[in-house]
């Protein structure tokens, strides 16, 4: 008990689909339990009193209030490792889709009367503090959570390779939703790891993980108008999951 | 003399999101109820303008981790009612079954990891496995299956991807749902353990006159579609929805809480439907019911932890039905559609869900309103906390009266991501 890693699991502004991955890992979870001591995860538990420090910080959730850069910097001052997990903790993902719209404007929409909000422009962690890993996706993979933590209990910076997405559908002998099926399908410029779940499902790639080792966004836009696609329904495309990604959004 | 006390429970843990509750009190007497969720809003509504409508379902899977399905199924009918488009029955019964998995994993989540080691006497499910290895054994082989089920047909378990406008972008093989038939048939007794397991629970009480508010349908147990009923007498179409149901906020929460027109406040989720549609659950559902001494209507909202055992029993014979009698045809959607505006009620774990879309000439979202279950919950648990806090106050120990609060909150799982993707509450800060 007394030598296992101590892990903390923590969610700022997102769906808690992350910590979902994780727990339904179900029998791959007790196994790791063999070796870490999960020390905080609210979802789970009901023993998290004041922040103790812990070896591995899993990070779940865009920052959008002052409160939770607050509580990011108290948790990267006690984790030796801090990891953020999912598009939201990575790039400020699906709630960073707010930012283009004014706060003042986004509060009259919801509320009748205006209250005091404290909620700021949502950015992924590493604006705020140092990041030392991520996982990608909306979810994340359980796979390669599961790699994430071998890698850290053995000592070894985990690394994810990241051609794009169309190299595992290609491995999948899967239609292609962008050529054959003329959807705008962003694998060819998305980091792969997620073996092409959504096309391979019929469904065009949105670009959760975030741009891949060589992506290119400028390619990708002038097929997609070639295709008939506006300029405005690319730049839509574009920034659902990476209106905070300079290599996305610059096109 | 004044004796002027609060109580503060700051960070209720196993539930999904951050929320706490501040009671103050004085000579005994509850003088107000806070039910604070801090979990940051979202903005869901104000940037969904703009964006096609065949990609709402996929943009609102994102409010809620735990619930992905119940959100996809709902936007995806409430955007084909406003565009009129109409599917087919093999995609409402792969629907339906989807919805069921999403709801069987909700309920296991939170029967076996949430609310079980409050019984049993755990911080959580880890710790209670040391002791109970089969009971927590047994809980992961009745997730990993309603999983498995989500993944077959939705594509993925978190935020799923066949469910598509007007039908479904792939199909499962008929071995993959012979397999999960299969694995179905060796679960109900699983599912039949864990009702006898949580009906031996020692629950505490709260009774107090309350409105029930489900989906009800003629002849089956709804959670798809069907109109709005109450164990008070309410019977509304889907369509008219806003006209009963209000939102309300209150300058002490900065909440949004839901109350029916000219009404209180009421109560949604598994409780409800299993109170207002007990004769349409499947015999093997009623049968463990029973056994369990389950008799309706139940008015103690503890109970909704057995509910939920309930429910599983239902929905899991209810899945094999769907299964052995499916003959899926691999049709792709194709549709044609025009701008309008919809609505939709669907049964989400957690109970009502309501999804609103105006949809454009261009085939953009113009309006959209979203309120969850637990939104709709959120003034009913505050007014259950002011009926329970006092009887835990003869007790003069304040850790007593917060577990029985934390546990009260728990038995309506509250999911607060769903309920801030337009919420925000103000964190009460001690002073």
């Amino acid at each position: 008990m007394d030598n296992k890693v101590k892990v903390g699991i923590f969610k700022l502004t997102s769906c808690a689909g992350c910590q979902m991955v994780i727990v339904h890992l179900e029998d791959s979870l007790l196994e790791i339990n063999k070796y870490v001591s999960f020390e905080y995860f609210k979802m789970a538990t009901s023993k998290n009193e004041e922040m103790q420090p812990v070896d591995i910080a899993l990070v779940e959730g865009a920052v959008t209030t002052s409160e939770e850069v607050e509580e990011l910097k108290e948790i990267r001052k006690n984790s030796k490792v801090l990891v953020a997990i999912g598009s939201c903790a990575t790039t400020g993902g699906i709630p960073a889709m707010k930012n283009d719209t004014s706060q003042v404007e986004l509060e009259k929409y919801v509320y009748k009367n205006l209250i005091p909000l404290t909620s700021v422009k949502a950015y992924g962690l590493n604006e705020y503090v140092p990041v030392d890993a991520y996982l990608y996706g909306c979810p994340i993979e359980g796979d390669e959570f599961l790699q994430l933590m071998a890698n850290l209990l053995a000592g070894i910076s985990p690394r994810f390779p990241a051609p794009s997405v169309c190299k595992e559908c290609k491995i999948r002998g899967n239609y292609c939703l962008l050529v054959q099926g003329k959807k705008a399908c962003l694998g060819p410029i998305t980091r792969a790891g997620c073996n092409a779940l959504c096309p391979s499902n019929g469904y065009p790639c949105t670009g959760c993980r975030g741009p891949s080792l060589d992506s290119n966004p400028r390619s990708l836009r002038e097929i997609l108008l070639d295709k008939g696609y506006s300029q405005e329904e690319i730049k839509k495309l574009f920034k659902l999951f990476n209106s905070q990604v300079s290599e996305f959004v610059e096109v | 003399m004044n004796n002027k006390r609060e109580i503060n429970i700051r960070y209720i843990s196993r539930v999904e999101g951050q929320d706490s509750v501040l009671i103050n009190v004085r000579d005994n007497t509850v003088e107000s109820v806070l039910l604070n969720i801090f979990e940051p809003p979202r903005f869901f509504e104000r940037f969904l303008i703009g964006r096609r409508f065949d990609e709402v379902h996929y943009v609102t899977s994102r409010i809620c981790g735990i619930c992905p399905i119940a959100h996809v199924v709902a936007a995806l009918r409430a955007v084909e009612n406003a565009i009129g488009v109409e599917v087919d029955e093999q995609t409402k019964t792969l629907r339906k079954l989807l919805a069921m998995s999403g709801i069987i994993q909700s309920h296991v989540l939170h029967v076996f990891f949430l609310a079980a080691p409050d019984y049993l006497g755990y911080p959580d499910a880890i710790a209670m496995a040391n002791d109970y290895p089969e009971v927590v054994k047994k809980a992961f082989k009745l997730k990993k299956l309603a999983n498995e089920i989500s993944a077959t047909i939705g594509g993925r378990a978190v935020h799923p991807v066949s469910a598509s406008i007007g039908g479904f972008l792939s199909f499962p093989t008929e071995e993959k749902l012979m397999k999960l038939k299969n694995e179905l048939i060796e679960a109900r007794k699983d599912a039949e353990e864990t009702v006898k397991l949580v009906a031996r629970f020692s629950f505490s009480e709260l009774i107090r006159k309350q409105e029930f508010v489900a989906l009800s349908k003629p002849n089956e147990y709804a959670i798809y579609d069907g109109n709005l009923v109450s164990s008070e007498g309410l019977k509304v179409q889907e369509k008219d929805y806003r006209q009963y149901v209000e939102e309300h906020y209150f300058s002490h929460s900065n909440a949004k809480f839901s109350n029916l027109r000219n009404r209180s406040s009421f109560m949604v989720g598994p409780l409800a439907r299993v109170n207002l549609n007990y004769n349409l659950l499947n015999d093997e559902a009623k049968r463990v019911a029973e056994e369990a001494g389950f008799r309706v209507p139940e008015n103690n909202v503890f109970k909704a932890t057995l509910a939920r055992t309930i429910e599983v029993v239902h929905f899991i014979e209810e899945s094999i039905k769907i299964i052995s009698e499916i003959k899926i045809k691999e049709v792709k959607p194709t549709y044609s559609w025009k701008p309008g505006s919809g609505i939709a009620l669907t049964e989400a774990p957690r109970g009502l869900l309501y999804h609103s879309y105006k949809i454009g000439k261009s085939g953009s979202v113009e309006e959209a309103d979203i309120v969850t279950p637990t939104a709709h919950n959120a003034y009913n648990i505050e007014n259950d906390i002011k009926t329970i806090v006092p009887k835990t106050l003869i007790l003069k120990n304040e850790g007593e009266t917060k577990k029985v609060c934390e546990m009260l909150v728990r038995a309506y799982d509250p999911c607060i991501s769903c309920s801030v993707h337009f919420l925000n509450l103000n964190v009460e800060k001690d002073s």
